[in-house]
């Protein structure tokens, strides 16, 4: 028991936080998320207790469809809030890491998945950092392979053009570190 | 800035980690019902899938082709129309070169081209036994073929 116990913990520990990023696509807030990641989660471990990668794509299946459900219902997510100060506390919670050296970069590329639309923010979640192919996010979403496909591009293209004119912030030329990363030295070497 | 730029600055960002009560709500939730961890494995190997339906696609055409009565046996100029009935077995078939006549080289008429024709004499034999009384039959089909081949003087 104890050994499912621990296959289980390690394989949510690996996941899970992809899982709540692909929710908080589809959901209005962390806590939502986290709600739809719990019910997905149990779900999915209880029919495949061996958490086998193969599977995974099933899982995001389950987030999806449990988002949109919980969406419908208004009702229950007014009464939870009300009940819990912590889902309020974490409404507007990163959805990145927010390391030092990252930090300005997942501020800007969070806004930029805002500005997408919700088809696309999930075909461009799902693929890179759920790690799906094209083939799996088809039918995770129930849509063929080639729309799959083309949602993808079309995000790409839409933050490419959002994101241009922020390039040297983000990516930093090879003689121009980052406006960040050239603070954080110059602060390292203050102390050195 | 291009699709890759795009690709490895999003992929640089780690989705932030969820709270540690969800873990604590997921064990909760999973040791409520603990029927999953007794339950057995029963895993499936990715190869067995594909193994299982082309086996039974194979059983399927076994099934039709067993089906479909042999009204016919042979084939060509000397066709033998032989019903088997459900008492006579099929024994064997043979079929053995009687003679090989070597008509010479022709010129193709279209293309020119030199031509070997051999003029090739077989028999055929199919054989049936009847178990309940030890039975044989046998069927005899003369064939004539006549062989083209190439021929390049070097």
């Amino acid at each position: 028991m104890a050994d499912a116990t621990f296959n289980w913990k390690q394989c949510f520990d690996q996941i899970s936080p992809n899982l709540v990023l692909y929710a908080r696509q589809l959901t209005p807030s962390a806590a939502d998320a986290e709600d739809v990641v719990q019910m997905a989660f149990v779900r999915w471990w209880r029919r495949f207790p061996d958490g086998d990668t193969e599977n995974v794509p099933l899982l995001y299946a389950a987030v999806r469809t449990i988002a949109l459900d919980q969406r419908r219902s208004d009702t229950r997510r007014v009464k939870r809030e009300s009940a819990s100060e912590i889902a309020l506390s974490h409404e507007n919670a990163p959805i990145f890491d927010p390391a030092l050296e990252t930090k300005e970069a997942a501020v800007i590329v969070t806004q930029s998945l805002a500005i997408l639309p919700e088809e696309q923010r999930e075909v461009v979640t799902l693929k890179l950092w759920g790690g799906l192919t094209f083939q799996e996010i088809a039918t995770a979403l129930g849509i063929s392979i080639n729309t799959a496909a083309g949602r993808y591009r079309y995000a790409l293209n839409t933050l490419q053009k959002h994101l241009a004119p922020m390039k040297d912030d983000l990516l930093g030329e090879p003689n121009h570190p980052p406006k960040n990363l050239l603070n954080f030295n110059m602060t390292k070497e203050a102390f050195l | 800035m291009n699709d890759n730029d795009i690709e490895s600055l999003l992929t640089s960002l780690s989705p932030a980690r969820p709270s540690a009560l969800l873990s604590q709500r997921v064990d909760h939730e999973l040791e409520l019902d603990l029927s999953w961890a007794r339950a057995p494995k029963k895993k499936t190997p990715r190869w067995l899938s594909p193994v299982m339906w082309s086996s039974l696609g194979a059983a399927a055409a076994v099934v039709i082709m067993s089906a479909q009565p042999m009204a016919q046996v042979g084939g060509g100029t000397g066709s033998v129309a032989f019903q088997e009935t459900a008492s006579v077995m099929p024994m064997s078939t043979i079929r053995e070169v009687v003679d090989a006549r070597d008509e010479g080289i022709q010129y193709n008429e279209l293309s020119r081209l030199p031509e070997q024709h051999v003029k090739l004499v077989s028999l055929e034999r199919h054989a049936w036994t009847d178990p309940r009384n030890g039975a044989h039959f046998t069927v005899e089909v003369p064939y004539e073929d006549s062989v083209v081949l190439p021929v390049s003087f070097q």
